[in-house]
């Protein structure tokens, strides 16, 4: 048997309350019960005593100087008639013999202990559930000149009944539960209220914990009082202000670093297209083998690389259009598989020995085989931007035919609220380190390849374009080997527009 | 620390149960033992002194140092019962007179002089009684026992003499002529 711990800091502060109120009240009404019923009892004996040896005293002169048994019953009689209101019962005996009078048979115990001790003895017994007192008080002879009394054998017993005595303690007992209900409920009261005290500022400051996680860097707290507590909300407060200066600083420097790649993507455009039109006449030139050929070669080579950077710049520029927030989804229903075909047509990539397509239909067809043109219909009609999909599933695909090995699988299927699209490839698969990186702009998964075909922004780009569908773009290795990169586009409610 | 806790619940518990009520106690001393039986063969001196009580004229025997003739004996009575007598419910009917009463011991008689008439004494009858026992059974030359004392009843402010004695039982009743004249 053990007791489950107490829950909340409330029920703890009100049992532990509740305890030590009705453990203090338990001993206080203890200690002064005993006191009281101590006091209660032992007056009632004392008077008792006193009476019997009072009226004892008076009435022994009274017996003859060798008493019969019906002078010790007229004894007995007259000590019974002066109980008055204690209403006792008395009798009387010599030394061991049987006692003569009212009074019930005498322990023996009783009558040893006055016998022995020629001392006055009382006892408290209970008959039928009513305590009584027994006193036993032997009577010497009257006293000779100056020596002692001599015992002269004869014992007096009076018995009586501590009804009274009884409903006083009852009385007692009853009036310290009395007391102590109310204690208890004053204790539960007291303990409340030191719960609300405490826990109001751990609510509050829990509240607010809660609003700065969810974003409220702003959120303050009124500091009352002088106590821990206070103290607490004080730090708490000069944490949200820590906080709130540092993230508009990093915000900030940010929006910095973002706006300086835009402006410097900006200025790039203009020398690099009229770069781009020389390198294409340069191209023409080139090919017509009017120069030599080594000259030939560098404006090949110059050419290219000048497309390259102007590849990087549009990128670059399109990753600033989504940090400024001024991308724009233009939705239009088109069919999945159209999209897809124009993508690889596009490209150049062909199909089956580059990419390999698996398309849900109605009909049963070998996905990967040539499609007739009549398949419009079987077509999945999805509502997205084309052209950014375009862009995803372009990246996503030249990125495995860069870094996997072909033939990269596209497979599509629809559940119950979204689109999903798989790209995977046949290669290696991406580095563990790497996983959680690859949509980072400018990552490379391969450190020791310092040159990349692409402009390292394709995966952010594409990540991007996802989200400004409502959708994920995830990564992750098959189990086998390769990488496959999953699109997952919700069906229904779209933003119609992102900005 | 379980185990504490149980112990401390079963103490208090046990306090708890048991404390309440009377409760019950072996002999415990209360004092020292009465006295005042009177000695087989003793050399005490008592002086019977008669009250009224509810079961009517009723005898108290008082421990005197010295044999108590008739007016000492009349001297402890007017002083009344004393408070273990009271509280036995004993009093005395004799009532407050303008003088002191007293008694002469003669030879197996006692002379009783009232200062006023037993007409007007309040309480009448009993009060004369507990005068003519008390000074009847005090120590009185002659060797006669106190049931064949004669009292000689003197009034103030009425001429002659009655003449009483007290019997066991604490009843007065008159002597005959005949034998008043006595020795």
């Amino acid at each position: 048997m053990r007791l489950a711990p107490a829950r909340g800091l409330r029920t703890r502060l009100v049992v532990a309350f509740l305890l030590v109120a009705a453990l203090s009240a338990l001993i206080t009404a203890t200690l002064t019960f005993r006191q009281a019923r101590h006091a209660i009892l032992q007056r009632t004996q004392s008077a008792a005593v006193h009476d019997l040896r009072l009226q004892v005293d008076s009435l022994a002169p009274n017996l003859p100087a060798a008493p019969t048994d019906d002078d010790l019953r007229g004894f007995s009689q007259q000590l019974d008639r002066v109980g008055g209101a204690r209403g006792w019962n008395t009798s009387v005996s010599r030394g061991e013999g049987p006692g003569l009078g009212s009074a019930g048979p005498v322990e023996a115990s009783l009558r040893a202990a006055a016998h022995k001790g020629n001392v006055t003895v009382s006892e408290r017994t209970e008959h039928a559930g009513v305590p009584h007192l027994l006193i036993a008080m032997p009577v010497d002879f009257a006293a000779q000149g100056s020596t002692t009394p001599r015992p002269s054998g004869l014992i007096v017993y009076a018995a009586l009944a501590l009804r009274t005595e009884q409903a006083d303690i009852s009385a007692l007992i009853t009036a310290a539960w009395a007391g102590a209900v109310p204690a208890l409920a004053l204790a539960t009261a007291g303990a409340l209220f030191a719960a609300r005290r405490v826990l109001r500022p751990v609510r509050q400051l829990r509240t607010a914990a809660e609003k700065i996680t969810s974003g409220a860097l702003d959120t303050r707290l009124d500091v009352t009082g002088k106590d821990e507590l206070a103290e607490l909300t004080g730090t708490f407060n000069t944490m949200a202000t820590a906080l709130e200066r540092d993230d508009a600083e990093l915000r900030r420097m940010e929006a910095n670093a973002r706006r300086f790649a835009a402006d410097v993507s900006h200025e790039l455009r203009t020398p690099l297209a009229a770069m781009s039109a020389v390198t294409d006449a340069l191209d023409e030139d080139a090919h017509s083998g009017h120069l030599p050929p080594d000259t030939a070669d560098a404006v090949l080579l110059i050419s290219d690389e000048t497309r390259k950077l102007a590849r990087m710049v549009e990128d670059l520029m399109e990753i600033s259009r989504f940090d400024a927030g001024a991308a724009a989804l233009h939705l239009d229903d088109v069919g999945l598989r159209t999209l897809l075909r124009k993508t690889l047509a596009l490209r150049g990539w062909h199909e089956p020995d580059q990419v390999v397509t698996r398309l849900p239909q109605a009909a049963a067809r070998p996905s990967d085989g040539p499609a007739p043109e009549s398949q419009a219909q079987d077509d999945i009609r999805v509502r997205v931007d084309a052209r950014r999909i375009d862009v995803v599933l372009a990246n996503l695909i030249a990125n495995a035919l860069r870094h996997g090995a072909p033939p990269v699988t596209v497979t599509a299927r629809v559940t119950r609220h979204s689109l999903v699209i798989d790209v995977a490839d046949q290669g290696p698969g991406i580095p563990e380190d790497a996983l959680p990186h690859v949509f980072d702009r400018f990552s490379k998964a391969d450190a020791a390849r310092t040159r990349s075909e692409g402009s390292g922004l394709g995966l952010a780009i594409a990540r991007e374009n996802v989200r400004l569908h409502g959708g994920s773009l995830t990564a992750a290795n098959l189990p086998d080997a390769g990488a496959v990169f999953t699109i997952e586009l919700p069906l229904a409610p779209m933003r119609e527009d992102a900005s | 620390m379980r185990r504490h806790l149980i112990g401390c619940l079963t103490a208090v518990a046990a306090v708890v149960v048991t404390g309440c009520g009377v409760g019950t106690t072996g002999p415990t001393p209360a004092g020292p033992p009465a006295s005042g039986l009177r000695v087989p063969g003793g050399e005490d001196h008592y002086a019977q002194l008669y009250f009224v009580g509810p079961f009517g004229v009723q005898a108290v025997a008082r421990r005197v140092p010295a044999p108590a003739g008739p007016q000492r004996a009349l001297d402890l009575l007017l002083e009344g019962p004393d408070a273990a007598e009271r509280a036995r419910g004993l009093i005395t009917e004799v009532s407050t007179m303008p003088g002191r009463p007293t008694a002469t011991a003669g030879a197996g008689s006692v002379d009783l002089y009232l200062p006023l008439p037993v007409a007007r004494m309040n309480g009448g009858g009993l009060g004369v009684t507990q005068l003519v026992c008390t000074v009847a059974n005090a120590a009185i030359p002659g060797g006669k026992q106190p049931p064949a004392v004669d009292v000689r009843v003197h009034e103030k402010g009425t001429p002659g003499v009655w003449t009483v004695r007290c019997n066991a039982a604490g009843t007065v009743f008159p002597v005959p002529e005949a034998s008043s004249s006595g020795p």
